[in-house]
């Protein structure tokens, strides 16, 4: 089975009161094509750094990052870019959309950027829709959607560049339990559906059921623990 | 793609709160230097325009900063988040640079003078938001 992502050795500090503080210790990580991973941690732990970092949108200082075969020590900020256009999506803990914008329009935004003709943007956003359920909320602002919808858009978005990686922060965070178990399970059929790689980091342990690697933060040290 | 892009964000700065006030502040800057014709007059409304040009954009700041946010999280290159965030700004410097043009057809005497002051005024502190906001 290929690896989708390989974490060697990574640290990352963060400059606070004039002093450095190591974030991610040490980090290793190895991830096959098709698994769904749960990192937990407390708050402040570097989760959410880990997950940046993953996502091209923060740069190690020091150690090696490679997702999908590509370092992204090696890329520029244009080839970090293009990679979230194509290989690796990221869903923030605020769901990243835009307010004012239908559900329509903020799922087409990743496709205007890879410059898809009109028939083809309409074709995939209608497709995510029905497949997420969401078709008869396609006009709708996000502004008016509950937090489990606006997950599901956020989800739609990631979704309709068809990545090999999906990276969610705290996804069930902002939701009640049977909404956040919603949402895993849909990661879940995602996985099987979509063959899609999958890391999910939360601080709520109930995640943990949802997936086939457990590993946990703390400290910014990562350790896999047994299921 | 660029097309869909710039309209996307020209109809996002003209539906916020800031580039309304900015619209009424036009109209009212017309009516006003058509009704006093003076230098003095001239430059108090264009250092008013811009306090109004840079209220607007903070009071739409958290839009802005949402919408730039978004497309740098979808894989957005920085070329198009420059852009989008110009398109953002500049339609408020439009919307004051015609209610001045308009009033100055009637005052041609001062037209080199006041139009040199606000573009270079207009520019200056375009880039510097712009420069504000990719930092």
């Amino acid at each position: 089975m290929s690896m989708v992502v390989i974490v060697r050795h990574l640290w990352k500090y963060y400059i606070a009161l004039g002093s450095s503080i190591a974030i991610l210790k040490d980090v290793n990580l190895l991830v096959k094509r098709g698994e769904i991973i749960g990192i937990h941690g407390p708050s402040g732990a570097g989760k959410t750094t880990l997950l940046k970092i993953l996502a091209g949108l923060e740069r190690p200082d020091s150690g090696e990052v490679i997702v999908e075969g590509y370092n992204l020590n090696l890329l520029d900020d244009e080839g970090l870019a293009l990679l979230r256009t194509s290989i690796v999506s990221y869903i923030p803990q605020d769901y990243g959309l835009i307010d004012e914008f239908t559900v329509y329009e903020n799922i087409e935004i990743p496709l205007l950027l890879i410059g898809l003709p009109e028939r083809e943007r309409r074709n995939s956003i209608y497709n995510i829709l029905d497949y997420m359920g969401l078709r008869d909320k396609e006009k709708i602002k996000v502004k008016y959607l509950s937090g489990g919808e606006k997950q599901r858009v956020s989800i739609a978005r990631s979704l309709v560049i068809t990545p090999s990686l999906l990276l969610a922060d705290e996804p069930t965070a902002n939701l009640d339990w049977d909404n956040a178990k919603k949402v895993l399970e849909l990661f879940n059929k995602i996985n099987k559906d979509f063959k899609t790689t999958i890391i999910i980091v939360s601080h709520d342990t109930r995640v943990l059921e949802f997936v086939t690697r457990r590993f946990v933060l703390y400290d910014g040290i990562l350790k896999e623990v047994e299921i | 793609m660029l097309r869909e892009i710039v309209l996307k964000s020209f109809r996002y700065s003209l539906s916020r709160t800031g580039m309304h006030y900015i619209i009424i502040f036009s109209i009212t800057s017309y009516i006003y230097l058509c009704m006093y014709r003076s230098v003095l007059v001239f430059i108090v409304m264009l250092f008013l325009s811009i306090l109004m040009v840079v209220a607007s954009i903070l009071s739409d700041r958290r839009d802005v900063i949402q919408f730039i946010s978004v497309f740098h999280l979808v894989g957005a290159r920085r070329k198009i988040l420059f852009m989008t965030i110009t398109i953002f700004i500049l339609p408020r410097f439009f919307s004051i640079s015609i209610a001045y043009s308009i009033a100055m057809i009637s005052s041609p005497s001062m037209l080199p003078l006041i139009f040199s002051i606000h573009i270079i005024a207009a520019l200056i502190l375009s880039l510097i938001i712009v420069k504000g906001i990719m930092l």
